[in-house]
């Protein structure tokens, strides 16, 4: 069955961004501003297809999986990173006040600090590579994580607690079995957020001048003025964003049968 | 003017405690709160002493704020008394436990967890062998009329259904103690009422000792076995009345002139003592008629 409702959502959803293409074109049609300022629609496509399948005799043509891979890395390994220390602190740290009277102000007080500032201590202590990508992504990630996973922890209703306290909880399953799972939508926003900072962390950390990966080549493409390139790249990282986004909502509704609310 | 009503009122007032040994016992409890921020301290129980039998169905009515949700708090071991003692079996409560149930207002169940799952919390966390508790959440689920809602998810039942599983969840436990914090006060009269006679069928098989809360004077006394009112802040026992209607009860029983009496009786006691809590909340200018 053809769904209309569908169709139209998709229509609502798609008519600005058409719009957007439309206006594009004719002003690069209409020679209003140089090519190399914006170039049109059909140039940045071709450039994006070369770039991702390769063809021509471009230094990037082809080049996407390799870059690609290198970015992935470092999100990876940055976003676990940040997974690994916000998860688990958030939820000791929600659970128990007393703990978090000894460390909570620390983390706030560092949190007041702009992520990007710490771009040049890292490059002090990573050098110029993987490591000062991977511990910026961390630290960029790690806030949003900790903070919803404290909050989804510490603020579980009531009311859960006394029902299942009432029906023959102890204090350790309670965790296990009220607080986690009430938490979860709130842990999951913080995953997400934090998935989401660790792609613009990841630009940050590779415009430090490292070979391969794709805020690399961004920076690369800046030096040689290839604004094709520059935006086919704003897309393919925007895309991706959104892409490793939808696998983690996919993994932790389906995989981990966690319910979404 | 309160004590010229509560005179007036021509309530039977009968002693509660029978021959049954005593259940649950409040001995001279006092509750105060601390504001948080910062304002004087309040009195929401002052001095209360109350024995509930075993078996006993008592329902307990008043204006709200009257301290009547924090009686049921301190038998259910979620608060404790600033001073007085709280007796199950002669023995102090120390904390929750899986002896006395409780059914909550509403929004009390776990939403991550289907109806059957959430009927199955209690006996999982008791350790008790599958099948036996499968089988018992069944039958519960069929004695609330809730077997074909199983798989389903709170948030896909309506708020009557909802508290029918709230009711199941609690009583799977077998809790010779059941609680109930207002638990049909936010569902429409009509679904009230069918969930009032769901309950009396319930506990005429299994007799429970039940503490009920209400603001319903027509509730309580459909079905309470004792209804106890209690004073605007802070609460005292007011009133304590045996309601001994014939049982087994059901909805026909609200037309008797005897029902509908002392249902006037107590509505007009419980109305006074609304009064009373609002003025005291506007402050102590009351305007003297001395004059």
């Amino acid at each position: 069955m053809f769904n209309f409702d569908r169709l139209a959502a998709i229509g609502k959803a798609a008519y600005l961004p058409v719009v957007l293409v439309i206006i594009w074109a004719f002003v690069t049609e209409s020679r209003w501003v140089p090519a190399y300022v914006l170039p049109s629609p059909s140039t940045v496509l071709a450039t994006l297809v070369d770039f991702i399948f390769g063809g021509s005799e471009q230094s990037f043509s082809g080049t996407f999986v390799k870059h690609f891979l290198q970015s992935l890395y470092r999100v990876a390994g940055g976003f676990a990173c940040g997974t690994l220390l916000g998860v688990p602190l958030g939820i000791v740290l929600g659970y128990n006040r007393g703990i978090g009277a000894f460390i909570e102000p620390t983390i706030e007080l560092s949190r007041a600090v702009p992520g990007i500032c710490w771009l040049p201590l890292a490059l002090v202590w990573f050098g110029i590579g993987t490591g000062t990508s991977v511990f910026l992504i961390a630290l960029g990630s790690f806030y949003s994580i900790f903070l919803s996973t404290l909050g989804g922890v510490r603020y579980v209703n009531p009311v859960l607690l006394r029902a299942g306290r009432s029906l023959g909880a102890t204090e350790s399953s309670l965790l296990y079995t009220v607080i986690l799972p009430a938490a979860f939508p709130s842990i999951l926003s913080g995953l997400r957020l934090g998935l989401s900072y660790s792609w613009i962390y990841m630009v940050l950390g590779e415009f430090t001048g490292v070979n391969y990966g794709l805020g690399a080549l961004l920076l690369q493409s800046r030096d040689t003025m290839d604004t094709p390139l520059i935006i086919s790249l704003m897309a393919v990282i925007g895309t991706l964003g959104v892409i490793s986004d939808r696998i983690m909502l996919l993994f932790m509704t389906k995989i981990l049968g966690m319910d979404v609310r | 003017m309160t004590d010229a009503l509560a005179a007036e009122a021509p309530v039977r007032t009968m002693p509660p405690s029978d021959d049954r040994p005593a259940k649950i016992s409040f001995r001279n409890i006092t509750k105060e709160f601390v504001s948080q921020a910062g304002g004087p301290a309040m009195k929401a129980i002052d001095g209360l002493s109350l024995d509930i039998a075993e078996k006993d169905f008592v329902c307990l009515i008043g204006p709200s704020g009257c301290g009547k949700s924090t009686l049921l708090n301190l038998i259910a071991g979620f608060e404790s008394a600033t001073s007085g003692e709280v007796l199950l079996d002669g023995v102090g409560i120390k904390g929750p436990g899986p002896d006395r149930g409780v059914v909550f207002q509403e929004g009390a169940l776990f939403p991550w967890l289907n109806v059957l799952d959430n009927v199955c919390y209690g006996p999982k966390r008791l350790s008790v062998p599958r099948q036996r508790y499968l089988a018992e959440a069944h039958a519960i689920l069929r004695q609330v009329g809730l077997s074909a809602f199983a798989q389903y998810l709170p948030a896909e039942l309506s708020g009557g259904m909802r508290q029918r599983v709230a009711i199941a969840r609690a009583l799977i436990n077998q809790p010779p103690v059941l609680l109930m914090d207002e638990p049909f006060g936010a569902l429409d009269p009509q679904t009230r009422v069918l969930m009032q006679e769901m309950l009396l069928q319930i506990w005429e098989r299994d007799n429970r000792t039940v503490l009920f809360i209400t603001h319903d004077v027509e509730e309580a006394l459909f079905l309470g076995s004792r209804v106890v009112v209690m004073s605007s802040r802070p609460g005292r026992v007011l009133e304590d009345v045996r309601a001994d209607l014939p049982r087994p009860r059901d909805f026909s029983v609200l037309k008797e002139p005897e029902f509908v009496k002392v249902k006037a009786d107590l509505f007009a006691l419980v109305r006074e003592q609304t009064i009373a809590a609002a003025a005291d909340s506007a402050g102590s200018t009351r305007p003297s008629r001395i004059k």
